[in-house]
């Protein structure tokens, strides 16, 4: 958790301000309300004010003729008459109690206004940090939804944006899913959920590295980006690794409560390092240009179900499973001391793997052949699309 | 310098005497550089997908050195590789077909044992591992055709159909992909009898699939058997495709980066690159671009505006063939003189580069004609969608760009809505709304592009 590091590693990495949350907060994340501050929208300069205001006020009389399928389809008319809020939204009995409270949670509708307090410590806190800020939860930060933000950054200016990050991010779902908070608390009694702000640089990518430490030694660094190619990284090669050994030896080493961990790491032009997070050995770590299977071979479980639980995994596996279906296990070499991995070759633009969370679960869950029976119906939702693009061609 | 730098194993491109109106999917000097053709290969993972596009393509996903040599496969996603047949008429098929890597000189040596003759390449074609993402959201919302075909793989020591492949057929009906392979692996992991009885079981369950009719070749990709014979389909199976090379130039930005060194001095700095696949058009070294929206700044009143960003090529690359023009196939590289700093990160995702003045409209609002879906897909769910309401807070899908919305108006089937980020696309576009439910952004519906400011 970060806010128990960071008064230990204060000085050595990027400055940062923990925020307490109180109860509200996180009801307000969990809820799937989604709702957002006045200026949680950024207003953009129109050429033609005329234009804009035509826009405003008037409403196209050319719609598209297509007839959807009332089974599958709301139809607008019928949507008119009843402007009811969402007592409709769930038909689902809930015998369980427990479920019953979630789906209050979910349900349960919390404005900004409900929060100002905590809202004017986020927005002077951002100041207080030059502001700029990057903005996470106690352990992740939300990366996955980037694109719900200006220049698909994460840098943040202002209590708004770090609202819309949070509420659109998987990750933090992830978070919220750890701690256990008692229904029954105080709207504003505080949680042990923290708002971690850390002052925004602008980092350079290729510098960024990912250290495993194990039995308190460091075992392997990483290249973090793995997706690119520098070719001056190579020249660089010696010089980093010497800063990244000293660094663990001097801070780190002995210093943070676990043996076993990672860490990462920045290192400037002038070969200063910052560190930036640390990481549990988990497998929703990711090890880039490892394989858990080389620096914790004891921890590796030969099931194949426990493959398929994690995606991270399986892409690794993906070889181990094509050459037989048991991983050659005698193949791969443990390793024992420190090794340092980068990317050594042009190879052309590869896909971003962080583009899959800029869609809809049901279009990932569809690629990941997650349903069944309900394909049918998925199929004939695409058949729309394609039809009506047709249509639209005539 | 209009030639490519001198790599004496590929042919020169010369922008002097180009004329893309002579330019097609099989141009000598286009195919010894980049792929023409994209080939989505669908299967599970464990079939051996990215076993099967090595050996075809050779793609080692090793990235790193050490002693200790281990393929990591990260994610292979696109793998190109040049398709050849041996010019000795006497050279038995199907052993005078050869795949190789991307790179590859125009006219190896022909391998087969005591035939001593020079191969030709015929296909330069681009492996995308599918159904990907991008791919399919740009097909679903418009239509574009990305894949020209699909080899569908399916594993030879298990019985057809396996769970996921009519799922695979699924994704290859929406892809509106015709051209199919199927791909019968790990044929060496069975005895004969077997895999006849799986041959037949798949021909039954293809029947009156899109897969019908379509050519079944057992491979061990493992043991590189029958790889001969699946780049001979490819050749033969195949069609050309029709690509649009005489529009003005438009490329889906999916990546930009900075590969400057920090601190690099100002006259050492290299411009910022953008990876993406072109749709249509030709893309030329020292041609004047455009990147649609381009950059957010704050004005001093508060407002946010959005400049498009100019530039010039300055380098186009193929994995690792440098380029003097770039056709749609493939993904390509762009080398620009842009800020580098503009492209660090992944900051260009979604955005559009194409000639100056030629790009769509960019809008920051937009309204559209929606259709909502009355329930959630999937099994478990059986939520109801509710309806749009002011306020709401959706993720939209454009084109290859996801950004967030706030609706400010709802009248019957017509909404407008507000962007996050200002977005490059024209009225008649389709895009899909989504919205937060437990927890998740899940899709409620699609909607038209009516008008947009």
């Amino acid at each position: 958790m970060f806010s128990e590091w960071y008064s230990k590693f204060k000085t050595v990495t990027f400055s940062s301000i923990v925020i307490p949350l109180p109860k509200i907060f996180v009801d307000y994340l969990d809820s799937d309300e989604f709702s957002t501050l006045s200026e949680g929208f950024p207003e953009f300069v129109v050429e033609d004010e005329d234009d804009q205001k035509d826009f405003q006020n008037l409403w196209s009389t050319k719609k598209l003729d297509i007839k959807v399928d009332p089974k599958l389809y709301q139809t607008s008319y019928e949507d008119d008459s009843d402007s009811s809020d969402d007592e409709d939204i769930i038909e689902e009995d809930n015998t369980e109690e427990t479920e019953e409270q979630k789906e209050k949670k979910r349900k349960r509708k919390i404005k900004e206004d409900d929060f100002q307090d905590l809202i004017k410590t986020i927005n002077e806190s951002i100041k207080k940090l030059g502001g700029q800020v990057l903005a996470k939860l106690n352990w992740s930060t939300p990366k996955d939804a980037q694109w719900m933000n200006l220049n698909n950054s994460l840098k943040c200016s202002n209590a708004a944006e770090i609202l819309l990050l949070l509420k659109s991010s998987d990750f933090i779902n992830h978070d919220l899913a750890q701690l256990k908070i008692d229904p029954n608390l105080d709207d504003q009694a505080l949680t042990p959920y923290t708002l971690v702000l850390r002052k925004w640089h602008n980092l350079y990518a290729s510098m960024e590295f990912r250290c495993t430490v194990k039995n308190n030694e460091l075992i392997a660094i990483s290249q973090r980006d793995t997706s690119t190619f520098y070719s001056f990284l190579k020249g660089k090669k010696a010089k980093i690794q010497e800063t990244i050994q000293n660094f663990f030896t001097k801070k780190i080493q002995n210093q943070f409560s676990q043996n076993d961990y990672t860490f990462d790491i920045y290192i400037t032009q002038e070969y200063e390092p910052w560190l930036i997070d640390f990481n549990p050995i988990h497998p929703s770590t990711e090890s880039l240009l490892f394989l858990w299977d080389e620096l914790f071979p004891e921890l590796i479980q030969d099931d194949d179900e426990e493959v398929e639980e994690n995606n991270n995994e399986k892409e690794k596996d993906e070889d181990d499973n094509n050459n037989n279906t048991k991983p050659p296990k005698e193949s791969i070499k443990v390793i024992e001391s420190l090794e340092f991995r980068i990317v050594e070759a042009k190879e052309g633009i590869k896909p971003n793997l962080s583009m899959t969370s800029r869609l809809p679960l049901d279009l990932l869950n569809y690629n990941n052949n997650a349903y069944g029976a309900e394909n049918e119906n998925i199929n004939q939702i695409f058949d729309k699309f394609q039809e009506s693009t047709d249509l639209n061609k005539k | 310098m209009t030639s490519t730098k001198a790599k004496p194993n590929l042919l020169p491109q010369d922008l002097s005497t180009l004329n893309v109106n002579e330019l097609n999917p099989l141009t000598p000097h286009v195919i010894s550089r980049q792929a023409t053709i994209n080939i989505g290969t669908i299967g599970h993972v464990a079939h051996g997908k990215s076993t099967v596009v090595k050996a075809i393509s050779g793609v080692l996903t090793v990235r790193f050195t050490s002693e200790f040599k281990r393929n990591i496969t990260i994610k292979l996603g696109y793998a190109n590789a040049k398709i050849f047949k041996c010019e000795n008429p006497n050279c038995q098929r199907p052993g005078c077909y050869r795949s190789m890597r991307s790179n590859t000189e125009d006219e190896p040596n022909c391998e087969v044992p005591g035939c001593g003759h020079k191969m030709k390449l015929l296909r330069h074609v681009s492996f995308v591992d599918c159904p990907g993402h991008d791919v399919l959201m740009a097909t679903m919302l418009n239509g574009a055709a990305v894949m020209d075909a699909a080899l569908l793989l399916i594993a030879g020591n298990e019985s057809c159909p396996q769970p996921q492949t009519s799922e695979h057929i699924a994704a290859i009906e929406i892809m509106n992909l015709k051209n199919i392979i199927i791909l019968q692996n790990k044929i060496d992991l069975i005895k004969e009898p077997a895999a006849k009885e799986q041959h037949k079981q798949i021909l039954k369950f293809i029947q009156g699939t899109i897969a019908e009719g379509a050519p079944i070749i057992p491979i061990s990709a493992q043991m590189k058997y029958n790889i001969d014979v699946v780049c001979e389909y490819i050749v033969k199976k195949i069609p050309i495709p029709l690509r649009d090379f005489t529009s003005d130039p438009h490329m889906i930005v999916i990546r930009s980066f900075d590969v400057n060194k920090p601190g690099s001095k100002v006259e050492e700095l290299k411009g910022g690159v953008a990876g993406g696949s072109i749709l249509k058009g030709v893309l030329k070294v020292g041609d004047e671009i455009e990147v649609r929206p381009g950059v957010i700044s704050k004005e001093s009143d508060g407002k946010l505006k959005c400049t498009p960003i100019f530039s010039k090529i300055i380098s186009l690359f193929a994995e690792e063939n440098e380029l003097q023009f770039a056709v749609p196939g493939g993904l390509i590289g762009v080398g620009t003189k842009i800020d580098p700093t503009l492209c660090r990160a992944d900051r260009l995702v979604g955005q559009v580069l194409g000639s100056v003045g030629k790009l769509p409209s960019v809008f920051t609002s937009l309204e559209i004609n929606f259709f909502l879906l009355r329930r959630l897909l999937g099994v478990k769910s059986q939520s109801k969608v509710r309806k749009l309401q002011k306020d709401d807070i959706l993720m939209v899908n454009i084109g290859s760009t996801s950004t967030g919305c706030k609706v400010t108006h709802v009248k019957s089937d017509l909404a407008k809505l507000t962007l996050l980020t200002p977005v490059c696309t024209q009225v008649g576009e389709k895009i899909a709304l989504s919205r937060r439910v437990e927890k998740n952004w899940r899709l409620i519906g699609w909607a038209s592009i009516t008008s947009g400011v």
